[in-house]
């Protein structure tokens, strides 16, 4: 490698890291915000999540991605928060009583009906399930978290038990929605045959749009990227914090589209 | 026809249309459907050019992602600290830091690309050496003797300056430092009592970049023009003999 390209691949990680920086701390100013974690805090929590995706790149964990790089990183960020708030913000009473939910899952106490109705809810309104799906998919998560409880896999480390069976509900719902749902990618012959009808567009109105394409606002971008990657609506609305129900989500959507779409008239009309 | 689009719905046609989800008969009636209303039609176009753009943005991504994966691949984690993580302001002066950082030196020397690790450690330099000279010259006030009708001038170096801390947009940074110095060496111009920290921050600046040339000249200048002020001569000569210990 020449030490030009050395020196671009350096600057285009410093940029990279310099934008996440600045995005993660927002948003774990936002996520963990009963917490108020001082910005000194979050920067080592920030530089502690960049050091986890340096090992994993380094052990060979993370050779390529599903997804994008700063979503992962994200992820990490979320993880290193809570570790960080188990060390420095919950009680030895905290911990005590999340032990106590602990040793009343392994002898099949009442924690799991107690979280049962607000577990069916959040199922019903993230992932439009009936009750009867709301229901299996609740089951399944009690039994895996039940045998993680057994086989010592749960770690009290990460979050309050309560979280941790929804995340795991979650985790299910995923399952099932990728199971059943049959997802087909488009068809480039078809998108380019439509975006070509009427002599098709100009070299510059295209790279008008892949320009406001990179530059949509939040939480258009993050619908529409995943959405035309084929990423199921269930999926996005878990990545998408602004937005808490599936028929809101799907009314952002078509919205995104419009005013994209209004914007792009607006401004080729002057190329 | 124009009012009465449902757009979630259409958007959902167009949707199934690409992905080629329609039967025969669904596809027909919806080309149709596009033949007459040219709004509907236009819309169509556009969500189209859409997805197009998103697949082609969301390949660069991709493959700028992958790139990065590899580069940090390659790095140890002293170059990757040096490129991604925030410098701290404290203990950069002790010596236990420059001893740590020279067994480092050693390690890196050893295991790391010769080319890579100077760049690395130059870059690196850059970082530590700019809280050290913010510290040092805070004592007698960053931008001494600056007077009120200044106030342009310091907006605009105080933005010149923040880039060259955070290292964001160093070449054109740079550019626009080297004008300004070069107008701060005028003693009629109104630069000329920010030279020394004009100076400095481009040194700076040039490491950040990799340069290990370019600064030296610059710190010999300030040391001159600062004679009787050791606040400023120590860090520039420290700064020389560090620049000539890479």
């Amino acid at each position: 490698m020449t030490d030009e390209e050395i020196k671009q691949n350096n600057q285009e990680l410093a940029d990279f890291f310099n934008q996440e920086r600045e995005k993660n701390v927002a948003f774990l100013r936002k996520k963990y915000k009963k917490y108020k974690l001082s910005n000194k805090e979050m920067d080592d929590i920030f530089n502690d999540s960049c050091l986890e995706l340096f090992k994993n790149i380094q052990d060979g964990k993370l050779v390529s991605l599903d997804t994008t790089l700063s979503f992962y990183l994200t992820q990490i960020c979320k993880i290193q928060g809570l570790k960080k708030i188990r060390d420095t913000r919950l009680t030895t009473e905290l911990l005590n009583k999340y032990e106590k939910i602990l040793y009343d899952i392994k002898h099949k106490g009442h924690f799991f009906d107690n979280e049962k109705k607000d577990n069916i809810s959040i199922l019903r309104k993230k992932f439009n399930f009936s009750e009867t799906d709301a229901e299996d998919v609740y089951q399944e998560a009690c039994l895996a978290m039940y045998k993680n409880v057994l086989e010592g896999k749960f770690e009290i480390v990460i979050s309050d038990p309560a979280t941790y069976l929804k995340q795991t509900c979650i985790f299910q719902a995923l399952k099932k929605v990728r199971d059943t749902k049959d997802f087909i990618e488009y068809k480039p012959n078809k998108v380019y045959d439509l975006m070509n009808e009427d002599n098709g567009y100009t070299w510059d109105e295209r790279q008008l749009m892949k320009e406001m394409v990179k530059h949509l606002p939040k939480p258009c971008d993050t619908i529409l990227r995943l959405y035309y990657e084929g990423i199921s609506m269930e999926e996005i609305l878990l990545k998408v914090d602004e937005i808490n129900t599936f028929t809101s989500l799907k009314v952002r959507k078509s919205q995104c589209v419009r005013k994209l779409k209004a914007k792009f008239d607006k401004i080729r009309k002057k190329i | 026809m124009k009012n009465n689009i449902d757009y979630e719905y259409f958007d959902s046609q167009v949707d199934k249309f690409l992905r080629n989800h329609m039967t025969a008969e669904e596809e027909t009636a919806f080309k149709a459907e596009l033949d007459t209303y040219e709004e509907k039609k236009q819309r169509a176009r556009t969500i189209a050019l859409m997805i197009h753009s998103m697949q082609e943005v969301g390949r660069d991504g991709r493959e700028r992602d992958q790139r990065m994966i590899d580069t940090i691949k390659t790095m140890s984690e002293e170059q990757f600290r040096n490129v991604a993580l925030k410098p701290h302001a404290v203990s950069l002066w002790s010596r236990i830091t420059r001893y740590a950082s020279a067994a480092c030196v050693a390690g890196l020397l050893a295991f790391g690309g010769y080319r890579y690790y100077n760049y690395n450690q130059t870059v690196s330099l850059g970082e530590k050496e700019y809280m050290a000279y913010s510290l040092d010259i805070s004592e007698m006030g960053t931008f001494k003797s600056a007077s009120d009708n200044d106030t342009n001038i310091r907006v605009k170096l105080t933005e010149l300056f923040a880039n060259v801390k955070e290292r964001k947009t160093i070449p054109s940074t740079i550019s626009e430092l080297e004008r300004l110095y070069k107008l701060a060496l005028d003693e009629d111009s109104s630069y000329y009592y920010y030279v020394d920290d004009i100076a400095w921050n481009l040194a700076i600046a040039y490491l950040k970049d990799g340069d290990r040339e370019k600064p030296i000249p610059l710190l010999e200048d300030m040391i001159k023009r600062n004679e009787r002020y050791p606040a400023i001569t120590k860090p520039a000569k420290e700064l020389i003999q560090k620049i000539k210990d890479l």
